[in-house]
């Protein structure tokens, strides 16, 4: 009985010799443990403890030759080719460009285009009025959807659609470009439908939403260059939303990181007047309410601050 | 500036749905419907035993004499005291009149003229943009019925704050079994959003009420209303609620032409609507749609539901 015990004391003292060192190490599995944000609570990510967490080693870069303003069509084979063998850059490349080739982002543009060029005729009495400039930015902005739309026709039709799901895969391997990518892509594809279209596709964006908080959350916790303002930005639609006064003051919060952040970055007359921004969106909370969304905010931003 | 084209053709999209008085509750188009054991189903005026609210004195009708704000009011007081057919009614008059205009066939005609000249982009059926001449007889045929519904209702002074209780209000008329709720509710169960974004936080909501709606237009068919046969085939040829299937949109249409609900829609706009249909569809899928068509509209009639 009494080796028993003895060996047992010592297989414990072995257990918690190999454990302790990992507890006090290791970084959570769950890069939602570490924000204090999980999939169905979906809070803004809350500061890390002391300093941003270390990403995984990201993939090599892809020859420049398949990066953008490369013509999609002639690169599509290699990239394809190279995604499935599992090269996460080619993944990660291609299912940016392929985003802007859904059937639904092809029809915006366009309609986009047929806008335009509705305006402009409307416009042509007042042409010789408007400036050079003007026209000239018109012009270069309908060449760039018109070469838009050329390079997803030049894409079979089945692999239109596949954009999203090949970032994905890029964000799965933990690719922390492919993450932010796939957060803000799930977005664009989100407001770009119309209510029907969003409705009709709900449970796919519920799904891809899931994923996108993930992501956004690890982001912060690493304080990836963007993380803040892709925060603030897609907030409305990727906060938890249950409890309405902790909802807008997570979207305040967010908001005020992100200025905190533009304004050692971006000149001050080059930036939209935080103030004003911060009002609008905390035009409901109280004063209170909007000190603790401040303090938060700053708590964040300094949290990332150097990185 | 990004013109927002399938809303600019929301009365028209509205009007797929609303046709031959969709939103008008005609007992007389009812099919002589019956239950799965022979015994005849009662008109959902009857308002069997689906109703959970108490027993609502009958609800007069519209008139220009007693609306707009008379009625309103009236209705408002009734459907808080939880009149189940003050709030379907309610609710159908926030969403559906709020922007009621009377207009003649040739002042409809000139409109979809105009519209399409502007660019904005017609109504799609099954994917592909309706003509010209389909968009103009489907606005002409909804706007007699909507000149049913809505007149003597100041449009005017119905906002949007209105239009956002609708789908409460709907659904708790539905609810009690209201089937002419339960078909509004199934067009506007998301009247109440604005942007898509609320749309993606609010996703499991989304999720609910879509699902809510799809059962609702069952349980509106097995209560014999030949206007569900009409709403499911538009779901299938145009979304939201169901996968875009053409031919079961084909299918259902068919059906609903064979009800007497139908029979005053002009065969120009019923030929159109179903040849529009089968533009996306070869000879074999037509040839089985429609036979698909014949056996729906069977099983309406016995009181099943449609396999």
């Amino acid at each position: 009985m009494k080796r028993l015990i003895v060996v047992l004391a010592a297989v414990a003292l072995l257990l918690a010799w190999w454990l302790w060192p990992a507890v006090r190490t290791t970084r959570p599995a769950d890069p939602l443990a570490a924000t204090g944000a999980t999939a169905v609570d979906a809070r803004p990510a809350a500061p890390p403890a002391s300093r941003a967490r270390a990403a995984p080693k990201d993939p090599a870069p892809l020859p420049p030759h398949l990066l953008a303003p490369s013509w999609l069509p002639d690169v599509l084979d290699e990239l394809l080719k190279r995604a499935e063998s599992g090269d996460v850059a080619a993944m990660q490349v291609l299912g940016v460009r392929l985003s802007g080739c859904e059937d639904d982002a092809l029809h915006h543009l366009r309609q986009q285009l047929r806008d335009d060029e509705v305006d402009v005729f409307g416009m042509r009495a007042q042409a010789a009025a408007s400036s050079a400039g003007a026209k000239g930015n018109l012009q270069r902005g309908q060449d760039r959807m018109r070469q838009m739309i050329a390079e997803c026709e030049g894409v079979p039709e089945l692999l239109r659609s596949s954009g999203l799901d090949w970032l994905a895969k890029a964000a799965a391997t933990g690719y922390s470009q492919a993450q932010l990518n796939y957060v803000r892509t799930v977005l664009a594809a989100f407001r770009r439908l119309d209510q029907d279209e969003a409705v009709a596709r709900i449970e796919e964006f519920r799904e891809r939403r899931i994923l996108a908080r993930r992501y956004l959350a690890d982001a912060v916790a690493r304080c990836l260059p963007g993380a803040l303002r892709l925060q603030a930005d897609g907030g409305k639609a990727l906060f938890d939303n249950r409890d309405r006064h902790a909802y807008r003051l997570n979207q305040a919060a967010a908001l005020y990181a992100a200025q905190r952040e533009e304004e050692t970055q971006v000149p001050a007359g080059m930036r939209d007047d935080p103030q004003n921004l911060f009002n609008y969106l905390t035009r409901d909370l109280d004063e209170p309410a909007r000190a603790e969304a401040r303090r938060r905010g700053e708590a964040q931003f300094q949290a990332c601050a150097g990185h | 500036m990004t013109r927002r084209s399938r809303y600019g053709w929301g009365v028209a999209v509205v009007a797929v749905c609303v046709a031959a008085g969709l939103l008008i509750h005609q007992e007389s188009s009812r099919a002589p419907a019956a239950r799965a054991d022979g015994t005849p189903t009662p008109p959902s005026s009857a308002r069997s035993p689906v109703a959970t609210l108490p027993p609502a004195p009958p609800v007069p009708p519209t008139s220009p004499a007693n609306a707009p704000t008379g009625h309103r009011a009236d209705l408002e007081q009734r459907a808080a005291a939880g009149d189940a057919d003050a709030a379907a009614e309610l609710g159908g008059l926030f969403v559906l009149c709020r922007h009621y205009q009377a207009r003649s066939a040739e002042e409809l005609e000139d409109d979809v003229i105009s519209g399409m000249a502007d660019g904005e982009e017609p109504p799609r059926i099954a994917g592909t943009p309706a003509s010209p001449e389909l968009v103009t007889l489907i606005v002409q045929q909804s706007q007699s019925e909507l000149d049913r519904r809505c007149s003597g209702i100041d449009a005017g002074k119905l906002r949007w704050e209105d239009a956002a209780r609708a789908p409460a209000l709907l659904e708790r008329a539905a609810d009690a079994g209201r089937v002419q709720a339960m078909l509004d509710y199934a067009r506007y169960a998301f009247a109440d959003y604005g942007d898509t974004e609320q749309l993606l936080a609010d996703a499991d909501e989304v999720i609910r009420r879509k699902e809510k709606a799809r059962a609702f237009l069952r349980q509106a068919l097995r209560r014999g209303e030949a206007q569900a046969l009409l709403l499911l085939g538009d779901a299938y040829a145009s979304g939201p609620l169901e996968k875009i299937d053409p031919a079961r949109a084909y299918a259902y249409m068919s059906a609903f032409f064979e009800s007497p609900a139908a029979q005053d829609w002009p065969p120009r706009l019923r030929e159109g609507y179903l040849q529009a249909l089968a533009q996306r569809l070869d000879t074999t899928q037509i040839a089985r749609a429609r036979a698909d068509g014949e056996q729906i509209y069977r099983d309406f009639q016995a009181g099943a539901l449609p396999q």
